[in-house]
C-alpha cells in the first residue's frame, strides 16, 4: 500500500472538509475528493489506496467491493450514524460521526502501519500478534478494542483472520500457540 | 444402517471403534456368530436401545426415534461412558505424556501440552460432575421447573467450544514435533487424542440431540 494516499467519497461537503483537515494534520495525503460514487473506469485505477466512502453508497459500493479489495485498497465506511448498521460489515472499518480525530487517525493508521506486513498468506501481522497475545492473556474483545483504540468489530475481524491463518479455533488453543511461540509465559 | 439381523461381530469388524461401546453395553463377550437380535435376547437387552446407540455412534446424521432410547437406560449408558473416560481414556493420554517426558524432560512442547491437557481434563471432570449431580438426577428428582431449565441451558452451553480444544491440540503438536523425539510415542499420542476427540464429539451429540430433547419433554409433562 502506498503510504498515506487516500480518496474521500462523500455527499456532504462538511464531512469531506472535516476528514480532509484531520488527514492532512497527520500527514496523510489525499489524492481525490468526490461527492458522488465514481464510474468503473475511475475505480479500476485505484490500487493500494485508502478509500473513505460514504456508507450511504453501500448499494453502489457492494458491486465493486471484490474488485477494489483485489487491487489492495482499504475500504473505510464513513457513517453519519453513531452506531453500527448491518451494511457496515461490507467495509474493513467504519468511522462514525461522533468519532474524535484521535479515534479516526487510529483507525486509519492501523492500516497504513499494518497492511505492509500482512502480505504473506499465513504469517500473522504485527497487529494480529499483538491481539493474539492479548487474547492469550485473557483479555476480552472489549478490553482489547479499548487498549488498541480500535472498534470491537475490528478486533473480531482480526480474531477471525488469526483463526483462519493458524487453523486454531479455541481460545485455549490460541493460548497454547502463543505460549509455544514465546508471546506469553506459559507458566 | 445397522439392523437387528446384522451379525454383531461383523458390525464391530467394519468399525472397530464400536468395540468399547459394545463392551459398555455389556455385549462384548461371546458374540460368536449371533446377530444383534439374538445377542440382545441372550443378554436381556432392549434391541431398539442397542440399535439406537450403535447407529448414533456409527453415523453423525443418524437420530434415533424418541421411543427407541429409554431415558433411564440412556443415562446409565452415559454414566458408563464417563467412567470409561475417567478410568481408560484420560490415564492413557497421561501415560503417553509421562513416557515422552521421561525421554525429553525439558522439552517445552511436552511441558506446555501437559499443562493444556491438565486444564482440559479439569474442565471435563467438572462437566462430568455437573452432569452426574445436576442433570442425570432430573429424571428422578422433583426439582422446580426453573431449576431444571437453568441446568439444561447450562449443559448445552458447556458443550459448545469444548470440542475444538482437542482438535487444536493435535494441530499444534503436529506442527511442533521436536527433533529426536520418539515418533512412535507421538504417533500413539495423536491416535489416542483422535479417538478421545471422536468420543467427546459423539458424547456431546448424544446429549444435545437425544438427552436434552428427552429431558425437555419430561419437563413439559
Amino acid at each position: 500500500m502506498q503510504n498515506g494516499v487516500s480518496v474521500i467519497i462523500h455527499k456532504s461537503s462538511i464531512i469531506q472538509q472535516g476528514l480532509k483537515n484531520i488527514l492532512l494534520s497527520h500527514n496523510i495525503g489525499i489524492s481525490e475528493i468526490m461527492n458522488t460514487f465514481p464510474v468503473c473506469a475511475v475505480l479500476n485505477n485505484w490500487k493500494n489506496v485508502l478509500l473513505l466512502i460514504d456508507n450511504q453508497y453501500v448499494s453502489e459500493f457492494k458491486k465493486h467491493r471484490k474488485a477494489l479489495k483485489k487491487n489492495g485498497n482499504i475500504l473505510i465506511g464513513v457513517s453519519i450514524s453513531a452506531v453500527f448498521n448491518e451494511f457496515d460489515s461490507f467495509f474493513d472499518e467504519i468511522i462514525f460521526i461522533n468519532d474524535g480525530p484521535d479515534s479516526i487517525i487510529n483507525k486509519i493508521n492501523y492500516y497504513f502501519s499494518d497492511v505492509s506486513d500482512t502480505k504473506t498468506d499465513n504469517q500473522l501481522s504485527i497487529r494480529e500478534i499483538e491481539i493474539l497475545t492479548m487474547v492469550a492473556m485473557g483479555y476480552s474483545n472489549k478490553i482489547i478494542a479499548d487498549k488498541l483504540f480500535i472498534s470491537i468489530h475490528t478486533v473480531i475481524t482480526h480474531r477471525k483472520n488469526i483463526t483462519f491463518k493458524l487453523g486454531i479455533k479455541s481460545i485455549s488453543g490460541l493460548t497454547l500457540y502463543a505460549a509455544l511461540n514465546n508471546m506469553v509465559d506459559f507458566h | 444402517m445397522i439392523t437387528e439381523n446384522d451379525k454383531l461381530s461383523d458390525v464391530v469388524s467394519r468399525n472397530i471403534d464400536l468395540l468399547p461401546i459394545i463392551h459398555r453395553l455389556g455385549l462384548s463377550q461371546n458374540m460368536g456368530e449371533r446377530n444383534i437380535c439374538e445377542v440382545c435376547r441372550q443378554n436381556m437387552k432392549d434391541v431398539n436401545f442397542i440399535l439406537g446407540i450403535l447407529n448414533t455412534y456409527s453415523s453423525a446424521d443418524y437420530l434415533p426415534k424418541p421411543d427407541d432410547l429409554e431415558l433411564k437406560s440412556l443415562i446409565d449408558f452415559l454414566t458408563l461412558t464417563h467412567n470409561y473416560h475417567k478410568k481408560v481414556t484420560i490415564p492413557r493420554l497421561y501415560g503417553f505424556i509421562v513416557q515422552l517426558k521421561q525421554q525429553m524432560p525439558n522439552e517445552k512442547l511436552l511441558l506446555i501440552v501437559e499443562k493444556y491437557l491438565n486444564q482440559y481434563i479439569k474442565k471435563l471432570l467438572q462437566h462430568i460432575d455437573f452432569e452426574e449431580q445436576d442433570i442425570f438426577p432430573l429424571v428422578n428428582k422433583r426439582k422446580s421447573d426453573d431449576e431444571k431449565s437453568v441446568n439444561i441451558n447450562k449443559l448445552f452451553r458447556q458443550h459448545t467450544n469444548v470440542e475444538n480444544e482437542i482438535s487444536d491440540l493435535k494441530t499444534i503438536i503436529i506442527r511442533h514435533i521436536p527433533q529426536n523425539v520418539n515418533m512412535d510415542l507421538i504417533n500413539d499420542l495423536l491416535h489416542a487424542l483422535s479417538h478421545f476427540e471422536k468420543e467427546q464429539l459423539d458424547h456431546a451429540r448424544f446429549e444435545d440431540k437425544i438427552l436434552i430433547p428427552k429431558l425437555l419433554v419430561l419437563m413439559a409433562d
